[in-house]
Parts: C-alpha cells; sequence; structure tokens
C-alpha cells in the first residue's frame, strides 16, 4: 500500500479532475426559472394582478410566453387571463379563479407553470393561493389542456431548485468532503483491523494518519455545510439530525486523537487506538446514515424527503458531480499519503 | 464453561462491594448531594413547585450521567495491577467483560431507582406515563453501563485516567441523550404509547445490543498485554 501511495498518476488525475470541477462547476450558467411572485393571497373572483420574476428567462425576447395555474392536486390548467411581458424577466400577469372552482375547500393552493420558446417550460409549486370569498358567486372557470413549446435547448445548463439557486453550486464541494471523509475512515477502519490482527506497526501509521486527514475533510465538510445552511435553510446551524450527527462524528474522532496522545507506549498506543476505532466507526455510521432516515431532517434522501431526485440531481450535474467526489476522495488520499511519508521518516530517525 | 467464569467473577465483585461498599457509597452520595443542591436552590427561589418538567428531566438525566461515570470508572480503577495478570490465567477475557458489563447494569439500575425516588421525594415527579419512563431509564441506563464499561476498561489501559473516560464517551453518550430526553418528554407529556415512542425506544435496544456485542468482540484485545 505505501509503494501505491507514492505513486504520481492518480495524484495528477486529482489535479486535472479538480481543475475540471473548479472551472465547469463556477461558468455552467444555471437553467431558466420562476423566482417569485409579488402577491401571493388573492381572493377569489378578483382580477388577481401580479408580477412575475424569472431567473435567466426571455419573457420579452420569446414573444410566445404563456402562463397557466394549476391546483396542487389534480391536472386541470387554469390560462391566466392577460399576460404583458415587462421586461427579459418581469412578466404582469392578471388571473381569476372564482369560489365555484374549488371543491367545497376554503382556499386553493396553485402551481404557477410558465412556457416560452426559448425557456422551455418552468414550473414551480405552490407559488399562489386564492382564499374564496363569500360573496363571490361568479361562475366556474373552464380547465385547458396546456399546449407548450418544447424548445430544443441546446445550451448545458444546471437544474434550477427553489431554496437551492445559485447555491447548487456547492453540491461539488461540500457532497464529495464528506464521501472524501467516508473513504477515508473506511480505509483506517480496515488498517486497525488489519492491525489488531497482524501488529504490524506500519498499519496503525496508516490508520491514525487517515484519521488525522478525515478530520480535516470533515471540518471542511462541516464548513461548506455551514455556509450552505445559511443561505438556503436560514441560519448555519438549523436543528437537523444529519448536522448534529456529524458534529457528534467530528468529536468523536477527536476523542480518538486525544486517546492517542494520553498513551505513549507505541504498541499498547496502537492497540487501544485500533479497538477505540472499529468501536467509532461502528457507532458513527449508525448516527450519520441511520438515525436521520428515520427522524424528520432537512436534508435531501432523509426523514421523507426523496434522495436525490429526477429534480436535485440530473444528468448535468452528474456529470461535474462524479469528477468532484474521485477528485476530492484522491485529494485526500494524497494529503494523507504526505502525512504517512512524513511519519515513516521520523520513525526511521528515532 | 463462559457462563461460569462470568457468574463467579461477578460473584467475587458483588462480594467486594458488599465488603467495603465504595462503589455504592459513591452513588448514594452523589445522588443525595446532587438533589440537595437542586432542591435548596430552589427551596430560596421559591420554585420547588413549578419546576419546569423540561427542567426536571435535564436534571434527573445529568445526574445519571455523572454518577454512573464516576462510578464505573472507579471500579475499574480500582483493581490493583498484579491482579490483572491473575485473571489473565484464569478466565477468558469474554468473561471478564461480561461480568463487568453486567455488574455495571446492576449498580446503573440502583442508580436510577434511587434517584427517581429521591428526586420524587424531594422535588416532585412530573411522569405521567410510568411504564414508559421505567422503560426509558431501563435501555437508557443500559446504555450508559455498557458505554462507560468499555471507556472504562479502555482508560484503564492507558494509565487511569478518569477525564479519559469522559472524553471518550461524551460524544457517544450524546446521541443516546437525544433519544432518552425524547422518551422522557413523550413520558411527561402524554399517557399513551405513541407510534414514535415506540421507533425511539426500538433505537435505543438496538444501540445497546451493537454496544454490547462490540464490547464483547473488542475487549480480548484490550486485555491482551
Amino acid at each position: 500500500m505505501i509503494e501505491l501511495l507514492k505513486k504520481t498518476w492518480w495524484k495528477y488525475t486529482a489535479v486535472l479532475l479538480l481543475v475540471y470541477v473548479l472551472i465547469g462547476g463556477l461558468l455552467v450558467p444555471l437553467a431558466p426559472g420562476i423566482l417569485s411572485v409579488n402577491q401571493i393571497n388573492i381572493p377569489s373572483g378578483t382580477n388577481g394582478q401580479f408580477m412575475i420574476k424569472g431567473y435567466n428567462t426571455h419573457f420579452l425576447d420569446a414573444k410566445d410566453m404563456q402562463v397557466w395555474f394549476k391546483p396542487t392536486v389534480g391536472t386541470k390548467f387554469y390560462k391566466a387571463d392577460s399576460l404583458f411581458p415587462i421586461s427579459n424577466s418581469v412578466a404582469r400577469v392578471v388571473f381569476n379563479l372564482p369560489k365555484s372552482n374549488f371543491n367545497g375547500v376554503n382556499y386553493e393552493k396553485l402551481d404557477l407553470v410558465a412556457n416560452d420558446s426559448l425557456d422551455g417550460t418552468m414550473t414551480t409549486i405552490d407559488m399562489v393561493q386564492v382564499t374564496a370569498r363569500k360573496d363571490d358567486s361568479a361562475a366556474a372557470k373552464s380547465a385547458v389542456t396546456p399546449e407548450v413549446y418544447r424548445p430544443k435547448l441546446k445550451t448545458f445548463m444546471f437544474p434550477f431548485q427553489k431554496i437551492l439557486y445559485q447555491t447548487i453550486r456547492n453540491t461539488f464541494y461540500h457532497v464529495p468532503m464528506w464521501f472524501a471523509m467516508m473513504f477515508l475512515l473506511i480505509f483506517s477502519l480496515v488498517y486497525s483491523i488489519r492491525y489488531l490482527s497482524s501488529g504490524n506497526i506500519l498499519d496503525d501509521i496508516l490508520a491514525s494518519q487517515a484519521i488525522n486527514t478525515a478530520l480535516v475533510f470533515g471540518a471542511l465538510g462541516l464548513l461548506t455545510g455551514m455556509m450552505w445552511a445559511n443561505y438556503t435553510w436560514g441560519s448555519p446551524w438549523p436543528n437537523d439530525p444529519k448536522l448534529n450527527g456529524a458534529a457528534v462524528g467530528m468529536i468523536i474522532y477527536l476523542a480518538y486523537v486525544v486517546l492517542r496522545g494520553s498513551l505513549t507506549d507505541e504498541i499498547k498506543r496502537a492497540k487501544i487506538s485500533a479497538v477505540y476505532n472499529v468501536f467509532a466507526i461502528v457507532i458513527y455510521t449508525l448516527f450519520i446514515f441511520i438515525i436521520p432516515r428515520l427522524t424528520d431532517s432537512l436534508h435531501p434522501g432523509n426523514g421523507g424527503n426523496p434522495a436525490f431526485g429526477k429534480m436535485d440531481m440530473d444528468n448535468h450535474l452528474r456529470l461535474f458531480f462524479y469528477p468532484a467526489v474521485i477528485g476530492w476522495t484522491l485529494f485526500g488520499f494524497w494529503i494523507m499519503s504526505i502525512t504517512i511519508r512524513m511519519k515513516l521518516i521520523e520513525q526511521k530517525k528515532s | 464453561m463462559l457462563l461460569r467464569s462470568t457468574i463467579s467473577l461477578f460473584k467475587k465483585d458483588l462480594l467486594i462491594e458488599f465488603r467495603n461498599k465504595y462503589v455504592v457509597g459513591g452513588i448514594v452520595l452523589y445522588v443525595l448531594s446532587s438533589v440537595m443542591v437542586i432542591y435548596f436552590s430552589l427551596n430560596y427561589t421559591d420554585s420547588v413547585h413549578q419546576l419546569n418538567p423540561v427542567i426536571w428531566s435535564i436534571f434527573f438525566w445529568l445526574i445519571i450521567l455523572f454518577s454512573s461515570i464516576n462510578a464505573i470508572a472507579n471500579g475499574f480503577f480500582r483493581e490493583p495491577e498484579g491482579r490483572s495478570f491473575y485473571y489473565y490465567y484464569l478466565t477468558s477475557p469474554q468473561a471478564i467483560i461480561l461480568s463487568k458489563l453486567l455488574y455495571n447494569f446492576i449498580f446503573t439500575i440502583l442508580l436510577i431507582t434511587l434517584a427517581f425516588t429521591v428526586f420524587t421525594v424531594m422535588i416532585g415527579n412530573p411522569v405521567t406515563n410510568l411504564p414508559l419512563f421505567f422503560a426509558t431509564a431501563l435501555l437508557g441506563g443500559t446504555g450508559y453501563s455498557f458505554l462507560f464499561t468499555l471507556m472504562g476498561a479502555i482508560a484503564s489501559r492507558a494509565g487511569n485516567n478518569a477525564t479519559l473516560v469522559a472524553v471518550l464517551g461524551f460524544p457517544i453518550i450524546i446521541p443516546l441523550l437525544i433519544f432518552i430526553t425524547k422518551l422522557t418528554a413523550a413520558s411527561i407529556g402524554n399517557t399513551e404509547m405513541t407510534d414514535e415512542a415506540l421507533k425511539n425506544m426500538e433505537l435505543l435496544a438496538v444501540f445497546d445490543i451493537i454496544q454490547l456485542l462490540l464490547a464483547y468482540i473488542l475487549f480480548p484485545y484490550i486485555w491482551r498485554d
């Protein structure tokens, strides 16, 4: 293994992959989408007027913009009464939904679907709410079948997601950091178990340096996650079980470092820290993966949120995401190999 | 063979305990003094009867945490050096760890019972769903005792450093505490077993079983010295 760690081909690969991810991740534009609506609560039976704001859209240039509203449950589309694109990203819409369209409920939540030939179809869920007015006796509005323009969007774009918007690019940094940490921890587990059965002190050096590097990547993962959470979930540390599990995991491995520091006899240190490492990895896996899935969590893939669904991770993102995971993992192993070689030199000297 | 060695080691530890009562004395002292501090602070600010159930739960589990660390860590450190050598020749390490786990488990349950009684008598008891609370206390106490037994075993090899037991054990006890406090809150709040309470209890039970297995598998490696 030490011979493999000294080779350089995989280190060059890591650099190339990371440069590719850095440049591509920052340069690829975001797909067009609807950003916001300025009035979200309309009484029924009135000519509700509001402005739609889009992102990266071409409302004016396309000249054939259409807007439909759709109740969240069901497949009825109601066309907007009139539509005035004011600029490429702002349009004025007039929409009137009488109470007779509601099926016995007091309000109706509507999704917004916009379409034009330059941007394709943009959908946002739960954009507008129409509340029933008691004195609304207007006749029901009829549903239409939307005919959408499906342009062949020639440009390569990242998906537009509500809440995330441009921060979706952080997927290339935050998630691969945790992957790299997991791979380093698996490496240390393998070598800890190897040490317990063989007694070769080199295995212990490999395991301990892997954990030291994993701690660094874990800290980076937490920092990128806090930065991301600050912009999307409102605060750098919202109450999320996966975050708490990650923090506890970091503390468990810091305790490992403390344990190693408190033992002076080399062989005893190696043996006891190997035992603690095996214990810690089982507990860590339990906390990071299993517990968040069972409780409510803000993270995608846990607590009832669909994991990396069609909208979160489409093929455009994947083209950068997989190289990012591989690149950051190899980079982590590179850093680990340097620390291991430093430790080996120290050992030879003493 | 394993069962017999485990039982005889356990009986030996119990006998030592009956003779000098260090562990029981320590537990009783810890619990009583902590409850006294709490009671007097509440008394002199006139809030004994308005004790918030959440605060009650926090006090209860914190006192259990610190008492059990104390009791279990000292239990390991009291073994003189030469005696470990003697055990090494007599019995398998599995028997040793099983007997220690059983011993610490019994004492943690004793501790919880004592603490609950003293709390109820002195500062009241907001628990409405007693079966749920006792089940939580059982599972949580098991978790505490198993974890700190293994950490005490590790620390006793690292020079009898009591701080080390806390440093190693606290990160792992935190998620356990999350479940325990959730379940305690449920037992204070409502009188029926909800699905979520059952789910949390299953998780606690799984956690305890995993700790038991890991301690059983890993202790022989620590012991071989």
